[in-house]
């Protein structure tokens, strides 16, 4: 019983140690969007000494025009995420039940593209791009980050797939149930764990995207948040607080998610768990 | 109901089911992952300047290899390998940190009772933060006068504090990048274990306790084989991440000082982008040579894993 | 149980994705980003046009001064400018670059200058003709801003001795201008904090030679503690071509200089070891802030403008960052960096050179309406607006400064207008982005530390250079 307690303990600590860790840069800042340009790198102190600059947050909300770009991001992000979970649940539920010639080759395929350098991609994707008319759209940036998340989430699912008992497959299509009906009726709804796990993964991937929209989008309506961010910085001076401001906001719809996440993640675990 | 013959008809029927179900998939990687690859592992045999028309490349064989692989171009011969030991000696420190580190905290985060959701949150936040803010905040934390040295300093601990500041004393820069690193791949790879200690049956666990395991016995024998596969894909993104980290040593030290945390892809970056007599062609071939070594690595600790059962 | 959960989720996917096509559809709402000139105010005397021109550049800072251009251009043609900015520099290089490819350039499009920079081979438009149609715009320029955009016999040597440049490039000629330069800048100027040095006892005006300067910091460090200098020792070319090379021109005049940048003279001869002996002096002496290394070019500004050290190196655009960071400019002092003593050229003047030039595509669909645009730009007109709102000094001479800030007229006054040698001959200067600088940077850092001697660095920097010129033909 006492050991118990300590190694609860223990736990305890190393859990809040790691986590001051992990929290210190994101409070320093929350710190530094509110201080004044050249207090940011002036002194040492966490937060403001003076007064807490709240102007910075409105200045850089009406200047990032938040609103426009944060839908674009919604919804290159979205659909990103849609077709992540479309496309290689298929795949993987091919790749773990289904037995067809080329399996291995086409799996090793999706796992080799996670080497490919990334320094080398971006022209010829524009040309690609350009003779398929997909330059300047939202499109154009989906498509790349769902084939870029192939690696991962075909492993993933066809793994998830697999750890599932072949029992429920087998007494499933001996009901009469076609392929189709058993992947999309019983082995997707069990693989939700494994769908927050691919969702939470790439979300930020995606998000976070830099050089693809720069790249491939002219048109600054079409711009996503992060590029927002980044125009931001004018070059001839950097205002630290002006940046780190910005950079708070184009995270906080994350962390939202994050959260929102977190809460299917648990739901869709104790659907997982009947199974046993 | 396992197929019969090959070209049985159930067997045709469900090779046919299992194309069409990867269609999607296969079709995207044809249209827009296919012909990129083959346009830049093309280019890698040519020469490309700044400032020119891909068209008018000019061939180059081998020349690009031969450059910075045999040493036809001493100096960047020179960039290239050091930068290849430093990518290795960063890729060993980040599996043998990362993993041990993600696997300890995901289980004792099923070992607690309380505050497991804020705990999570928490614990994720690197992953979240914008990444060209973040390194500035590690740049301001690793100065000569910033957090890391004053915390020295106040448990007193004054031989270990770097004068010039972290990223800028020979002997420090790599490791506390190292750090950094590490720190920012953690919250990836807890995510994958969350994932994989789900599926362990916690029978498992209570049988385990009602023999009187212990918690490193229930970690050793229990966890770890179960999550094998986790492990495996935890190993080879590591790896991969590794191999190709870019943002932290870009805008932390640029590969400085004196090229001690210089790493493939800024010699690649600086070869593309930064220096006016680069090549493109070259920095393909750089890049699709780090291709070649990064999947024959995987292969061999895939199997290394494997094998360890 | 897990039905109902699938279905709902179903429904909550099906309705958020249908909001978001609608409000993606949705057009209008304030406008970032592009130029959002609305209709031309006043009656029917405004001018219309169908046409739009799209320019392309990386510098967000200069977007406020184009913008400023395209409107008032609007205003007197009717024609629209849209500017997009990408940013940063390597993902607008490989747009500019992909887009050359595949034939896909803007109308305009901004790139660094140089005499064939961003011309890729041939979709920029050549300007010689237009420039001899007006001799008047021409003789507006600055003469450094075209004789750095202009092609000279220098660049057809380096062509032809190269390998890798395209048979384009080798069949270039002399006169030719691939692109019309829209600022200048220039470097080779030293900062001083006037307080600290009040303080200290030490003059305001320009030390004569470099020793003397030592001294001065010396001095500077004995009566306040602080050290003498500082400047991005991490950033690659901020000491080798903010002042080590124009150091080097004045010491040893134009042959010497010349010798020394095709890699036929060596660091270790003691007419240029001062490159690599002044980083050791101010290295040993604690003159040089701890930590330069690490300092990137605006960290260092900062150090500088909060008084942790009493000099800094910089350019042109380097008052308008001490200002912004705090700095009064009262308590600013600038001067061109000290020559050695002994030198040949002791009283050359600030060199100038073009920074970023205007690309018109040859092919593009409207080639008048954006030859009349960039002319309109590099006008007295243009220019001023442009100044005024990207801070930045205009490759024109202007005629009337007085709308301008104090600053900006500063910077524009330090910037001389004759030609000389040094600024006549970029080509030789800018051998200093060789692979064998930057083996030097990387030594210049290891003195910096404290593990190699200034007779090593140049050593090193010898065998690099001979490795280099094995690669010419």
């Amino acid at each position: 019983m006492k050991r118990g307690y300590s190694a609860k303990m223990i736990s305890y600590a190393i859990l809040l140690l790691w986590s001051a860790i992990c929290v210190y840069p994101l409070l320093w800042m929350i710190g530094a969007s509110f201080k004044e340009p050249f207090e940011v790198f002036a002194g040492y102190a966490l937060f403001p000494t003076g007064a807490w600059n709240w102007h910075t947050y409105v200045d850089v909300w009406d200047r990032m025009h938040f609103f426009r770009y944060f839908v674009n991001s919604v919804n290159v992000t979205f659909w990103t995420l849609v077709g992540i979970n479309l496309f290689y649940t298929m795949a993987g539920f091919a790749f773990a039940k289904l037995r067809f010639p080329g399996s291995a080759f086409w799996f090793y395929i999706f796992l080799a593209m996670m080497f490919v350098p990334g320094i080398t991609i971006m022209i010829p994707l524009y040309l690609t791009e350009n003779e398929l008319h997909l330059l300047n759209t939202h499109l154009g940036l989906i498509l790349p980050l769902v084939n870029g998340s192939a690696p991962l989430a075909v492993f993933l699912f066809r793994n998830y797939f697999r750890s599932i008992p072949h029992e429920i497959y087998e007494s499933v299509r001996l009901d009469g149930a076609g392929i189709f009906r058993t992947l999309f009726r019983i082995y997707i709804p069990l693989a939700l764990p494994a769908m927050a796990t691919i969702t939470i993964t790439n979300f930020l991937g995606s998000w976070n995207s830099l050089v693809l929209p720069m790249v491939m989008l002219n048109d600054a309506k079409l711009f996503t948040l992060p590029l927002a961010v980044l125009l931001l910085d004018s070059g001839v001076f950097r205002q630290w607080n002006v940046l780190m401001a910005g950079a708070l906001i184009s995270i906080v719809p994350v962390v939202l998610a994050f959260l929102f996440f977190q809460k299917y993640y648990i739901q869709g675990l104790s659907a997982g768990a009947i199974k046993s | 109901m396992k197929s019969g013959s090959f070209y049985s008809k159930a067997a045709r029927r469900e090779a046919a089911s299992a194309y069409l179900l990867m269609a999607p998939a296969i079709l995207l990687f044809l249209v827009i992952g296919l012909f990129t690859v083959l346009f830049s592992i093309g280019l890698s045999f040519f020469h490309m300047g700044h400032g020119s028309l891909i068209a008018n490349a000019k061939f180059a064989g081998l020349d690009n290899f031969k450059d910075f692989l045999l040493g036809d171009d001493q100096l960047l011969s020179e960039s290239f390998w050091r930068a290849l030991r430093n990518n290795l000696v960063i890729c060993v420190s980040v599996v043998a940190l990362v993993i041990p580190v993600s696997l300890l905290i995901s289980v004792l985060l099923q070992n607690i009772a309380r505050g497991v959701r804020l705990f999570r949150t928490l614990l994720l936040l690197p992953m979240v933060s914008s990444s060209v803010a973040i390194y500035y905040v590690w740049t301001g934390i690793y100065e000569p006068s910033g957090l890391l040295n004053r915390l020295l300093q106040a448990i007193g601990w004054k031989s270990a504090v770097a004068a010039n500041g972290w990223l800028g004393e020979l002997h420090t820069s790599l490791p506390a990048i190292i750090a950094v690193i590490v720190w920012g791949m953690i919250p990836g790879t807890m995510i994958l274990y969350f994932a994989g200690l789900q599926t362990i049956d916690s029978h498992l666990y209570e049988s385990a306790d009602i023999d009187g395991a212990s918690f490193g016995q229930k970690l050793l024998h229990i966890t770890w084989p179960m999550l094998k596969p986790i492990t495996v894909i935890a190993v080879i993104m590591s790896l991969n991440g590794a191999i190709q980290i870019f943002d932290p040593i870009w805008i932390m030290t640029k590969g400085g000082p004196a090229g001690s945390t210089e790493v493939v892809s800024v010699v690649i970056y600086q070869e593309a982008f930064v220096n006016m007599k680069g090549d493109l062609g070259r920095a393909n071939a750089m890049g699709w040579t780090m291709f070649a070594l990064t999947f024959v690595i995987s292969l061999i600790s895939m199997r290394t894993l494997k094998e360890k059962t | 149980m897990k039905k109902n959960v699938w279905a709902k989720r179903n429904m909550i996917v099906f309705v958020t994705a249908v909001l978001m096509l609608a409000l993606t559809a949705c057009g209008g709402g304030n406008e970032p980003g592009n130029t959002g000139t609305g209709a031309s105010p006043g009656g029917s005397a405004a001018p219309k046009s169908d046409v739009t021109l799209t320019l392309w550049h990386w510098k967000v800072g200069f977007d406020p001064g184009l913008k400023a251009v395209a409107d008032a251009y609007k205003k007197k043609t009717g024609i629209t400018v849209e500017t997009q900015v990408t940013t940063p520099d390597d993902a607008y290089t490989q747009k500019v670059t992909a887009a050359a490819t595949a034939n896909n350039l803007p109308d305009i499009y901004l790139y660094w200058s140089g005499p064939t920079n961003g011309a890729f081979d041939g979709r920029a438009m050549e300007w010689s003709a237009e420039l001899d149609k007006d001799p008047a715009w021409k003789n507006s320029f600055y003469p450094s801003a075209l004789s750095g955009t202009v092609i000279k016999q220098s660049q057809l040597d380096s062509y032809a001795k190269d390998k890798k440049a395209s048979d384009w490039l080798k069949s270039r000629q002399i006169g030719q201008y691939y692109g019309i330069p829209i600022d200048v800048g220039s470097f080779y100027t030293i900062y001083g904090n006037a307080k600290l040095l009040q303080e200290a006892g030490v003059p305001l005006e320009a030390p004569p030679t470099v020793e003397q300067w030592l001294k001065d910091m010396d001095t500077v460090k004995a009566k306040t503690g602080v050290p003498g200098f500082v400047f991005s020792a991490k950033t690659f070319s901020v000491y080798e071509n903010w002042m080590a090379n124009f150091q080097d021109y004045m010491k040893n005049g134009p042959e010497e200089f010349t010798k020394f940048m095709n890699r036929e003279s060596k660091m270790s001869d003691p007419a240029h070891l001062q490159v690599a002996k002044f980083i050791e002096d101010i290295s040993r002496s604690g003159n040089l802030l701890k930590g330069a290394v690490s300092l990137d070019i605006d960290p260092s500004d900062q150090a500088f403008a909060q008084g942790k050290a009493a000099y800094t190196l910089g350019g042109t655009f380097t008052l308008s960052s001490l200002t912004a960071l705090g700095m009064k400019p009262e308590d600013i002092v600038s001067f061109r960096v000290p020559a050695y003593e002994g030198s040949k050229e002791p009283d050359a003047k600030l060199p100038s050179f073009p920074l970023v030039q205007a690309i018109v595509t040859d092919n593009g669909p409207h080639k008048q309406e954006a030859i009349d645009f960039v002319k309109y730009l590099t006008s007295e007109e243009g220019m001023t607006l442009y100044a005024a709102g990207a801070l930045d000094v205009p490759s024109v001479q202007l005629k009337n400064r007085d709308s301008l800030s104090p600053i900006l007229q500063s910077m524009i006054g330090s910037i001389g207008s004759e030609a000389n040698w040094y600024a006549d001959n970029a080509d030789t200067y800018n051998k200093v982005f060789g692979a064998e600088w930057n083996k030097f940077h990387e030594m210049k850092q290891k003195i910096i530390l404290g593990s190699a001697t200034a007779e090593e660095a140049a050593r090193e920097f010898d065998k690099a250079a001979e490795a280099e010129k094995a690669k010419e033909q």
